[in-house]
């Protein structure tokens, strides 16, 4: 876990942050952090009805740069908006959450496990306002994580759900461009350190040739 | 890296190439503040480069511009202008000029001879002495010198000498000996002796016979007898002489031909100093021309240029330092640049829990 130590504060980390998002009643707006993920979420929400699926695709080049904090932190915060929401963790090769504690350790909805497994011919009538779908890991090729993760996402958009899916580096694979053209827009997240801007421009160049809608950029100072 | 990276670098560090182009100007400056002196300069022709022709004789001529960088040629211009030697010798520079495009193989050469100075005046005064002293200098040191050349051969002259003498002589003494002086003539009348004889005899010969045939009186006989006799007693003698005459030919000739040969040593170094001399060439004190007399330089164009390379070499440093700051040193990117390079707006920011 990733412990911060502040002044004045216990030792909290972003995963708890995170976790506070949608539990309290009224925004207290005293966490630089918390506010930061609620504007994303409003920005996202400003822009669903223009994207052609209900869906968020959180990429970043390098390991390390904060994606499942980002798709964690505007998930919860979404779920104040759009709920509900579902968290979809394809981010099998860097598992940021469990090690630094980006991700909060929700339990793997059962439902929606239910409703990917039952194809979208059966819509379940209550999902709850937040879910988390884990893609398998192990053994597994890449074409059937791919089709995991549009089950996944076909169940989500059949529960009326916005779905967002962190996935794994693009430097450290392909999975998030092969899954650009089956969600609605792309988010890029960067973080601050010593860094080349043509990698920037060449995943760029990557997301316009599959077609991506890209929303913007969250750059992590943390 | 990129250019992008260096030029922000630069952008940020401008002061670096801003300080070492001041440096390098301060130094250009500091360095013409030293050094610079007024400089005169002159142009000298030498019409007949014997540095390239040489002499008949192939031995080496003496270059001009080595009689200018001379030590006995800065000592002659010290004691001309009341100062040191060393001191003309650091302030006078020669150069040969290029030939014009086009110029004939053997255009003269052209020396550019230029000299510094506290003052302008001081400098062509300078120049003008280098100049004067140096055709002096330089068709003294060229110019043949014959009693030098006839030291240099006095072992080649007196042993040809000898050799003359020698062979002449063992001539006379042949000639005395054997009476031969000018024997070959001495032959040929001899041999047209003997003919005058052998007719003489043929003509006494049939006058005897016509005598006996025509039964003529026996003193008559007798008397033409006699006259054969006599006639053949002198043609044997005449022939005889010849005969010792011809034999010591051969080893007269010999002899003359050893005094000929001691003599032609003797004409060929006669003739090698004839050519060293070369009576027929015009004196070498024409040979040298000042085309152009002392005048003043100007240091624009040196000044430009080395205030130029001040500036090129104050900005190549400079550039070349917050080039190394830009690959060792680089910053960590910002959410702007992300922005920018990613061609996307930035939607926020996640600020550090740390601050």
């Amino acid at each position: 876990m990733r412990n911060i130590s502040t002044a004045g504060h216990s030792r909290r980390t972003y995963g708890d942050l995170v976790s506070e998002l949608d539990f309290l009643p009224e925004p207290v707006g005293d966490s630089p952090v918390l506010e930061t993920f609620r504007l994303l979420a409003i920005q996202v929400e400003r822009m669903l009805p223009q994207l052609e699926r209900r869906s968020i695709l959180i990429l970043s080049a390098r390991p390390g740069e904060g994606r499942s904090l980002v798709a964690s932190g505007l998930a919860r915060a979404l779920t104040a908006l759009v709920a509900p929401v579902v968290l979809i963790d394809a981010d099998t090769i860097g598992s940021g959450g469990a090690r630094n504690g980006a991700m909060p350790t929700w339990p793997v909805d059962g439902a929606l496990s239910h409703a990917v497994n039952a194809v979208v011919s059966e819509p379940h009538p209550r999902l709850a306002p937040i879910s988390k779908f884990q893609v398998a890991a192990g053994q597994r090729s890449q074409l059937q994580t791919v089709d995991d993760i549009t089950r996944a996402l076909d169940g989500a958009a059949a529960n009326g759900a916005v779905a967002v899916i962190d996935t794994p580096a693009c430097l450290s694979s392909s999975l998030a461009l092969s899954l650009v053209g089956r969600v609605g827009g792309v988010i890029y997240v960067a973080r601050k350190r010593v860094e080349d801007a043509s990698t920037h421009r060449e995943i760029r160049g990557q997301l316009d040739l599959l077609g991506a809608k890209v929303l913007g950029v969250v750059f992590n100072e943390g | 890296m990129e250019l992008r990276t260096f030029l922000v670098t630069l952008r940020r560090l401008w002061v670096i190439p801003a300080l070492t182009l001041l440096v390098a100007l301060s130094g250009v400056l500091t360095y013409h503040k030293l050094t610079d002196q007024p400089q005169a300069a002159s142009t000298v022709a030498v019409l007949d480069p014997l540095a390239a022709r040489g002499t008949i004789n192939g031995e080496a001529q003496i270059d001009f511009s080595d009689v200018v960088q001379s030590h006995q040629l800065a000592v002659l211009v010290a004691k001309q202008l009341g100062t040191t030697p060393d001191a003309v010798t650091s302030k006078v520079q020669v150069r040969v000029l290029p030939p014009p495009a086009g110029a004939v193989t053997n255009a003269s050469l052209v020396y550019s001879v230029s000299a510094q100075a506290k003052t302008p005046a001081d400098a062509i005064r300078l120049d003008n002495a280098v100049i004067d002293q140096a055709t002096k200098l330089y068709v003294q040191l060229n110019t043949p010198d014959p009693k030098a050349f006839e030291q240099a051969l006095a072992p080649q002259f007196t042993s040809a000498q000898n050799a003359i003498d020698d062979a002449q002589a063992k001539l006379d003494s042949f000639t005395k000996a054997n009476d031969a002086a000018d024997l070959p003539s001495q032959v040929q009348q001899q041999r047209a002796n003997v003919g005058q004889l052998q007719i003489s005899v043929s003509q006494a010969q049939a006058d005897l016979a016509a005598a006996k045939a025509a039964n003529v009186d026996a003193s008559l006989v007798q008397a033409a007898t006699r006259k054969e006799a006599s006639l053949q007693a002198s043609l044997t003698a005449a022939e005889e002489q010849l005969s010792t005459q011809t034999d010591l030919e051969s080893q007269y000739q010999s002899l003359l031909d050893q005094v000929n040969q001691a003599k032609q040593v003797m004409q060929g170094l006669v003739l090698a100093e004839q050519a060293y001399v070369g009576a027929d060439r015009p004196p070498y004190a024409n040979e040298v021309k000042v085309l152009d007399a002392a005048q003043p330089q100007s240091q624009a164009l040196i000044l430009l240029l080395t205030y130029l390379v001040g500036v090129v070499l104050g900005l190549l440093v400079g550039m070349s330092i917050v080039y190394l700051v830009a690959v060792f040193h680089r910053p960590e990117q910002t959410s702007l640049e992300v922005g920018r390079a990613f061609g996307a707006p930035v939607l926020v920011r996640i600020p550090s829990l740390e601050a």
